[in-house]
């Protein structure tokens, strides 16, 4: 001890600047050291130019065995602490270390008039050893001036690690280990830098172990340079990090603020600046207390303090080491963990406002003369502060004298803030929740006291018997309070997900619904907002269609990874897009039947290849849908190759209905109502041609047709693009689509009309003949009418009408199309008195029941 | 469906609203969601675990719950309004678990009667169930 005092009165700037204070070897060192020792300091080489020589590794060495051993020494009182986990707190706490050193590189200018300020006469702030260790020798035996200059450096680290730590070290009073009994072969020169070194990495190793929390009264206290009681803070601080939903419990009056909560907090909400500090301890304590500050706590003004954001959902070690202004905008600074953090950098200057208020300690603004200052400046919100910050409290009106524990604060502090939230809109309430939340919380821990709080912390099981806690406290408002409480307790943490996060995911979301192919990939949501849009416009517009966007693209699903030639193997890389190939699933064959079922199941699998071909041209039309479709979507030109394509499915479906095996199967088409429907839809797409060609096999087949949809009637689906197929041909296509119908076989006058009449779709189609051959009649003269084909148009429209009449009326079919003009076509034709008969009946058959669904068909 | 995420759902608006979550094991929670993400995953507040037997129902209170996204079969928000109405009754944790107890080895013993059954028929029957309920 001697030897040290004497050793630190000696010590100074010559001691360190001629390198004479440490024996022979420190020569060596001056010459060695600059390259041995790149992580020191840079400042400190800048500054003091070889006093890395001071640094002395072995004495370094030693001196670290000798901390260890102190330092282990201290282990005992810390049992609970370093039960095995210690190790993951130390390795975890190093990374802090490292972040806080980079930071505190940063704030070294400003540190150092901190440490000054701290360096005079504080006999022993808080954190007991480290704090005792320095002061004490510089104030004692150096003047301070120099030796703060001198250890800038080390002094500022030592000051991160001071302020930094909560009163952790606990119990065992630090002294005497700390003037561990110099190195008696040091000479005492040497050794104020060897307490520098010894100073340091305890500090470093102990910081290494505490939980980075500063207690705002510790924060006061070395602002006002009162003794603390450290010996009642030292412990609390941990325990009230545990606290998951109450807080601190009340004995811990300065509610365990790590200053950096009140930062995370104060982002958090971008109102009224004025939210008097007060309250925010409290609230911070809510959240368990991360890293704190490397402590400026004079101004509580650094903004270092973001990272640790205190919000207990963060991890601590998400120190992002942001730039001071940076982490305050970040989404109500919740979010510096969460989400990404992008979104924590790139947030608007909104929130700079909180800058000033940062650290404060309620203490420290309620005593100290900074108060004013920092109220100032929590008064000016930022220019862009959101519109619903306007302050109910008005100027820090909770700034009272705290003295005594937050918890205790008398209820009418508490009182006003409620009451001017009954008048805000839910809105702004919700978004001034940190107000109630404060006060919230001190009632609460007002009116329930301590033992609620070490509930928490048992197994939940205990808690069997109470109800939860959020409940507990309902029956203990007052009764105008009740109804807001219980709401007000919910809004606490009601803006929890910040509208950025919520954004974000929102994002995500809508990045999956992002498709190529809306058709394809959302068929029946896109039909029904087009057919939604369509009905708003009224159905002025046709249809507006979804662009199928960058049909280019879809090529690259057909993306194989790329393989490897001369490999043994498969080589592929896995990745998002293409997962490995594990399993080849491919469509096999269905394992041969059992011969005894051999026939139903031939017949099954004739069944189902007829479907599987029916298929395949439905392909074939949806092919064709689709590329109407893309057609908008793609430039000028680009579309030939499109109308090409189109143009060659059309000409496949064609191919499809009307080649030789087709023909064969034709039947067989037709009695499946896909098919029909696939008829139905494809005989608009022919070309004029195309589609009497497809009527002619339709033709031909109707008797067989007839026959056997007797039962089902499922050809009336066919029935208008038949007519509509007609329309526009010509009278000798008409004569010859009637000479189909009636066969090959002599015809038996009318006699093939019975059947044809029967059904309600040969009946249309043969009204649809005459339909269209009135159409043909009028609007052609009689001089350029093949007059062969006229009398057999006339025949034909006399046997219709004779067959027509030997049927009874009530046999008939109702009609579902409208065809005007048959009748007129019957009168042309026929002799008035035949006309007569049957008047009545081809009524019936060309003119539908007034109907909605009829009147749609006329139109 | 939202107006920012048309013809799907999301579970943006529901933060802050108390809900009802049923996981994959059958448990049932109710809480508040305070937090989700991308996977749904949820973060709950006040969560109380109510379990079901018969008519009666008791509640454990939990605290805070992160859910998992995958484990989560279906949720819905609360009445807050009818929820004081239900035809169930309250009884008090123990009860309502040794209820719970009860009708767990009822149904052990149904199982097991099966089992035995089937043995006798000359059935082995292992059944992996996944999902409760």
């Amino acid at each position: 001890m001697e030897n040290a005092i004497h050793v630190m009165s000696s010590s100074g700037m010559p001691a360190l600047g001629l390198g004479a204070g440490i024996p022979g070897s420190h020569d060596n060192e001056l010459i060695e050291a600059p390259e041995e020792e790149e992580e020191f300091d840079v400042l400190n080489d800048e500054t003091f130019g070889n006093c890395e020589g001071d640094w002395d590794e072995e004495e370094h060495k030693r001196f670290a065995e000798l901390e260890g051993e102190s330092f282990f020494d201290l282990q005992p009182p810390d049992h609970t602490k370093d039960s095995g986990y210690g190790n993951a707190e130390r390795s975890y706490r190093s990374q802090e270390e490292f972040l806080e050193q980079s930071i505190s590189r940063l704030m070294e200018e400003e540190e150092d008039d901190k440490a000054k300020f701290f360096g005079k006469g504080q006999p022993i702030p808080f954190s007991g050893r480290q704090q005792q260790v320095s002061p004490k020798s510089r104030n004692i035996w150096g003047t301070p001036s120099h030796d703060s200059q001198f250890r800038k450096p080390a002094d500022a680290l030592r000051k991160l690690f001071d302020t930094a730590k909560a009163g952790q070290r606990g119990a065992p009073s630090p002294a005497p280990q700390v003037y561990h009994p110099p190195m008696p072969t040091q000479s005492p020169v040497g050794l104020p830098q060897a307490h520098t070194l010894e100073e340091i990495e305890r500090q470093m190793m102990s910081r290494s172990r505490t939980p980075q929390v500063i207690t705002a009264e510790e924060l006061e206290r070395q602002m006002r340079g009162e003794d603390s009681p450290r010996g009642e803070y030292s412990r609390t601080p941990q325990v009230v990090n545990h606290h998951p939903q109450i807080g601190p419990p009340p004995q811990l009056p300065p509610g365990l603020l790590p200053a950096s909560a009140l930062t995370g907090e104060m982002p958090r909400s971008p109102f009224p600046p004025g939210m008097p500090p007060m309250p925010l301890p409290h609230h911070m304590a809510m959240h368990p207390p991360m890293t704190p500050p490397p402590g400026k706590p004079p101004t509580g003004m650094s903004p270092i303090n973001q990272h640790p954001m205190a919000n207990g959902r963060s991890s601590p070690i998400n120190i992002k080491g942001l730039p001071p202004g940076q982490n305050l905008s970040s989404p109500m600074g919740r979010s510096s963990s969460t989400p990404t953090p992008p979104l924590v950098r790139g947030m608007p200057p909104h929130f700079q406002s909180p800058h000033p208020a940062r650290l404060v300690s309620p203490y420290s603004i309620g005593n100290s003369p900074m108060a004013v200052n920092l109220a100032s400046r929590m008064m000016t919100p930022p220019p862009n502060m959101p519109p619903h910050g306007h302050i109910p409290h008005g100027p820090i009106p909770h700034m009272p004298p705290m003295p005594n524990s937050p918890m205790g604060t008398p209820p009418h502090t508490r009182i006003p803030p409620p009451s001017n939230m009954q008048d805000m809109s839910p809105h702004s309430r919700s978004q001034q929740q940190h107000h109630h939340v404060v006060d919230r919380r001190q009632e609460i821990y007002s009116q329930h006291g301590n033992g609620e709080a070490s509930d928490k912390h048992r197994a939940y099981r205990t808690n069997y018997q109470r109800p939860p806690p959020w409940q507990k406290n309902q029956p203990q408002r007052r009764q105008h309070q009740h109804p807001q409480q219980g709401e007000e307790v919910e809004d606490e943490y009601a803006g929890l997900m910040t509208q950025r996060e919520k954004d974000w995911i929102i994002k995500i979301q809508l990045l999956q619904l992002n498709t190529d192919n809306p058709y394809l990939d959302d068929y029946y949501y896109t039909y029904y907002t087009l057919r939604k849009k369509q009905e708003e416009s009224g159905h002025t517009d046709s249809m507006a269609r979804f662009l199928i966007p960058n049909f280019a693209k879809i090529e690259s699903r057909a993306y194989t990874p790329a393989q490897f030639e001369g490999s043994l193997g498969r080589l592929t890389t896995a990745s998002v897009h293409n997962p490995r190939h594990i399993i080849d699933v491919s469509g096999g064959s269905s394992p041969s039947e059992d011969s005894s079922k051999k026939n139903v199941s031939k017949e099954l699998r004739k069944f189902r290849q007829l479907l599987m071909d029916i298929e395949k041209g439905y392909i074939l039309l949806l092919d064709v849908d689709d590329i109407e479709k893309k057609v908008f979507a793609v430039p000028e030109d680009s579309r030939l190759s499109l109308f090409l394509e189109r143009h060659e499915k059309i000409c496949m479906l064609y191919q499809y209905f009307t080649s030789d095996e087709s023909i064969e199967q034709y039947m067989q088409i037709l009695s499946v109502r896909k098919g029909r429907k696939l008829l139905a839809r494809v005989l608009p797409l022919f070309t004029k041609n195309q589609a009497h060609v497809a009527l002619c096999i339709l033709f031909h087949h109707m008797q067989a047709l007839v026959r056997k949809d007797a039962a089902e009637g499922g050809l009336v689906s066919l029935t208008r693009p038949v007519c509509r197929a007609m329309e526009g041909s010509d009278l000798e296509s008409l004569v010859r689509l009637v000479n189909i119908l009636e066969g090959e076989k002599p015809p038996q006058t009318g006699s093939y009309l019975q059947t044809l009449l029967k059904n309600q779709f040969s009946a249309a189609v043969l009204c649809g003949l005459l339909n269209q051959a009135e159409q043909v009649f009028k609007d052609t003269s009689p001089v350029d009418m093949d007059n062969q084909l006229q009398t057999e148009w006339s025949q034909f429209v006399e046997e219709f009408a004779e067959g027509l009449e030997k049927m009874a009326l009530k046999d008939l079919p109702v009609a579902t199309f409208l065809l005007p003009l048959t009748e007129a076509h019957l009168s042309r034709h026929l002799n008035a008195q035949l006309v007569g008969k049957v008047e009545e009946k081809v009524h019936r058959l060309t003119t539908p029941l007034q109907t909605t669904a009829s009147s749609n068909a006329a139109s | 469906m939202s107006g920012y995420l048309p013809g799907t759902a999301s579970l943006v608006e529901e933060i802050d609203k108390k809900l009802l979550v049923v996981l994959r094991d059958g448990r049932t929670l109710i809480g508040y969601l305070r937090s989700i993400d991308q996977f749904a995953n949820l973060v709950l507040h006040r969560t109380i675990e109510r379990i079901h037997v018969g008519k009666k129902y008791g509640d454990i209170p939990r605290g805070i719950f992160i859910v998992r996204g995958e484990n989560v079969v279906l949720l819905g928000e609360v009445d807050t309004e009818n929820e004081k109405n239900l035809p169930l009754e309250e009884v008090s944790i123990d009860v309502i678990l040794d209820m719970q107890r009860e009708m767990q080895i009822a149904k052990e013993q149904e199982e097991e009667r099966k089992r035995k059954a089937l043995q006798e028929r000359g059935m082995h029957f292992t059944e992996q169930p996944e999902d409760f309920m």
